[in-house]
């Protein structure tokens, strides 16, 4: 990132194929529909760009873009995209999975996910899946180690009540 | 539910999604277009604010007619009116990237002046009751243009409440340096609801003021 701050174009060609991949299934697991994720990791690598200022070297890089890809994510939801029901459902159209996918556990698990605070989603997605380690979640969320691992414990404990029924189905 | 039950769960329902839409070449090539663009520089954007600030009410103090403005002391008059021209420039720490800790500094700086403010009067009445509205009217009018600088500057990343409060904070500084030099009333009362209220009534607008979308999702 220091390379490509300092005009180095080619660093930013390494960034982006490091990481878009990345980027972009966490933005469909956290969104739970991969049209969003496509428009939002767009949006994550052009602030990215538009932003290269605001990047400080003492931080991780990973943790910053994902800092940004969480913000726009919240963006995202904070402006009524996610279409769930007042019960904390996700309607069956929301949820755009291919047809061999399970779609039914699909839109069940998003409909958990859905219910969690966003802080406590934000920890065990990035946490489980896209292997960012505590440290790393505490510094792009401007908070503790050890309060990343109480969100992302109470998150795993509601997690384990809603999808109960679920896994004994 | 064991927790190895839920990883397992999780792990089928939350697979690598499928990529559709754009392919990364196109989403590559939108990027690199912004390459083009001018880097926005969070320094320049800062020191625009606190020019804003600092100029607004250094040019309103100096042209404002002051109506026998009464102050505890000089140490007082001159003092205090330079912590607000600070307080002005604090400010731009709003815009600094990373760790919350000179936002948080400069946010107990500006709170600080702001309850100190209705005990530093002279205690001199104003010498007309009506005169309180218009220090309100004018507090708010002064603030505008620093507010909206601060704001603009805000929207160039996701900021936070603390930040907007900050900017909001600053902008009410500019305005409370122009009172200082020109308000003639020094009760407490006073300069608790018309100098002091506005003041944070335009930390709460800044704090309203970030749940505009921003231009970047950059922290």
């Amino acid at each position: 990132m220091q390379h490509f701050q300092a005009g180095d174009r080619a660093a930013f060609e390494t960034l982006f194929a490091r990481h878009v991949a990345g980027v972009r299934g966490y933005l469909a697991r956290s969104t739970g529909s991969a049209a969003a994720a496509e428009d939002l990791t767009q949006q994550t690598f052009l602030s990215l760009v538009r932003a290269q200022d605001r990047y400080r070297p003492s931080l991780r890089f990973k943790s910053w873009l994902y800092a940004i890809a969480t913000n726009a994510a919240r963006d995202w939801r904070r402006r009524g995209h996610e279409r769930v029901t007042p019960t904390g459902e996700v309607p069956e159209e929301a949820v755009d999975a291919p047809a061999p996918r399970d779609a039914g556990l699909e839109r069940a698990v998003h409909s958990a996910l859905a219910q969690l605070p966003d802080a406590q989603r934000e920890a065990i997605l990035l946490h489980r899946f896209e292997g960012l380690s505590f440290a790393e979640i505490a510094e792009l969320a401007q908070v503790s180690e050890s309060a990343v691992k109480v969100r992302a414990h109470r998150g795993y404990e509601r997690l384990r009540v809603l999808l109960a029924e679920v896994y004994r189905a | 539910m064991k927790p190895e039950e839920l990883d397992q769960l999780l792990s089928r329902a939350l697979q690598a999604p499928p990529q559709t839409g754009a392919p990364d070449d196109a989403l590559k090539r939108q990027a690199e277009a912004a390459l083009a663009e001018p880097v926005q520089r969070w320094s320049r954007a800062a020191l625009v604010a606190a020019g804003a600030s600092l100029g607004t009410g250094l040019v309103a103090a100096l042209w404002l007619p002051a109506h026998g403005t009464q102050h505890a002391s000089e140490a007082v008059r001159w003092g205090f009116g330079g912590a607000l021209a600070l307080c002005g420039c604090l400010g731009a720490l709003a815009l600094r990237p990373g760790p919350r800790g000179p936002a948080l500094a400069a946010s107990a700086f500006a709170v600080a002046a702001l309850v100190a403010l209705p005990f530093l009067g002279s205690g001199v009445a104003a010498p007309r009751p009506a005169f309180g509205a218009g220090c309100g009217a004018l507090s708010l009018a002064l603030a505008a243009a620093p507010l909206a600088v601060g704001v603009w500057a805000l929207s160039a990343f996701a900021a936070t409440a603390l930040r907007g409060a900050l900017v909001g904070l600053a902008a009410g500084a500019a305005a409370s340096l122009a009172l200082h030099f020109h308000c003639p009333s020094g009760d407490a009362l006073h300069l608790g609801l018309f100098h002091a209220g506005p003041w944070a009534l335009l930390a709460a607008l800044g704090a309203l003021a970030v749940r505009r979308r921003p231009r970047t999702f950059a922290p």
